[in-house]
């Protein structure tokens, strides 16, 4: 564990950098999809058309 | 004579220090449960696996060759990932979106105070950690213990214990760690914004199709992650589709006390002294509190910036509240806002925003899951 590599470091560092930029992108894009999702579906099924 | 005497005393001679100081470990996370009420579901049969594995030669492990019974649980349960998907279904069945329905714009609170997730992987790698554990040390950040184990099954086996324990340790301390974060980032004036909340109804059929349609669209973005979303949209629908009641009930309660007990027992098990104590479970720990803070400070600055563009300001102590540890954070948020003024009520902003918590650190768990390998298959 303290024979750290420093290389292996910067290269997992570097992959890292990638994984937080495209995971917290990849979490807002998402989460955007479901929050217009959520405006469709209320809109198409209001409450009095809505119930099954 | 001496061989049956050291046959007899078998137990004895194998008691070292560790065995004690593991004892105690496992006695502190009972007290925790018992004393504290600190996740006691989880925290006390993971205490009680940590006493039971490390009585010496470990028999519930393996015997005479044979594996032992939480060997055996292991194998079935956390190594296939039965466990957590089960307890997903569980979980699916407890959540109630509607706060979400009547607040949709708090959806985004749920993808900013994930955060801490991606943070703290980037500051285990610093520690030494290769990617695909500091991910599943990241993760402890979605304050979700079931995609906690999920994602640390895949990605650090040798791990599970302490990412395990540090995942239900802090999501119980969230009253403990939030707090001092919140008001160290907002100003009192911003503590006291008022927030309107208007009433609105849900139709069934939005209830219905909302678990529907966002396990298939999550299972189009990640396809890996259709166990994690997928098993806990089933239990939502089970919940909301209205007809199958008994289900739901059994879901919300045998299901998941079942595999609840089966889970904190199991996990308990892989807390042997020669795996646990290391320098590594220190460091796990260390990462996973600051994966509560990072995620708390990520909540509210973002809330900070988005007042920037809004006419009608959100108390950026909601952003707090995207973690998933229902409803605990929502709960703290509200008691932070009623410190401030007790006439100020913004209870279901921050459930709404607790919810799409709830939804972001699967979100954020399935995407680690497609990233990281497909990452590490990339030379740089």
């Amino acid at each position: 564990m303290f024979n750290i590599n420093w290389s292996m470091v910067v290269e997992n560092l570097q992959k890292g950098a990638i994984v937080m930029a495209f995971g917290i992108t990849g979490v807002f894009a998402v989460l955007v999809v479901f929050y217009f999702l959520i405006k469709v579906l209320l809109k198409a099924f209001p409450e009095a058309k809505g119930e099954l | 004579m001496e061989n049956i005497l050291q046959e007899l005393l078998v137990g004895f001679y194998a008691l070292n220090w560790k065995t004690f100081l593991m004892f105690a470990i496992g006695a502190v996370l009972i007290y925790l449960a018992v004393k504290k009420d600190y996740e006691p579901m989880l925290l006390l049969p993971i205490g009680f696996g940590a006493i039971l594995v490390n009585i010496p030669l470990s028999t519930v492990l393996s015997f005479e060759g044979e594996p032992g019974v939480l060997k055996v649980l292991f194998d079935a349960g956390i190594r296939t990932e039965l466990f957590p998907v089960l307890i997903f279904i569980a979980i699916g069945a407890m959540i109630d979106f509607t706060p979400l329905f009547k607040n949709p714009i708090m959806i985004f609170f749920g993808a900013a105070a994930q955060f801490g997730i991606f943070a703290t992987m980037l500051i285990a790698i610093l520690f030494g950690f290769d990617l695909k554990v500091a991910a599943a040390i990241g993760i402890i950040g979605a304050a979700d213990g079931p995609t906690a184990i999920f994602v640390g099954t895949r990605f650090a086996n040798d791990y599970i214990g302490p990412i395990t324990v540090a995942a239900y340790s802090y999501m119980a301390l969230v009253p403990i760690i939030q707090p001092p974060v919140v008001r160290a980032l907002t100003t009192r004036n911003e503590r006291l914004i008022r927030m309107e909340y208007t009433e609105e109804k849900v139709s069934k059929a939005v209830k219905i199709i909302f678990p529907i349609t966002v396990t298939i669209i999550s299972g189009i973005v990640a396809p890996i992650s259709v166990p994690l979303v997928g098993l806990l949209m089933f239990g939502n629908l089970i919940k909301e589709c209205g007809v199958l009641e008994r289900l739901s009930k059994t879901a919300q309660n045998e299901l998941a006390n079942l595999v609840t007990i089966l889970l904190g027992i199991t996990i308990g098990s892989t807390m042997q002294a020669d795996k646990f104590l290391r320098v590594e479970t220190v460091l796990i720990l260390a990462a996973g509190l600051l994966a509560f803070v990072f995620d708390t400070a990520g909540g509210v600055l973002f809330a900070k910036f988005v007042n920037l563009f809004l006419k009608n300001k959100v108390n950026p102590m909601i952003g707090a509240a995207g973690i998933s540890a229902f409803p605990m954070s929502a709960r703290v948020i509200q008691k932070i806002a009623s410190k401030e003024d007790p006439t100020n009520f913004i209870l279901m902003q921050s459930v709404s925003a607790n919810v799409s918590g709830q939804l972001g650190s699967i979100v954020a768990g399935g995407l680690i899951l497609a990233l990281v390998p497909a990452l590490i298959a990339l030379a740089l």
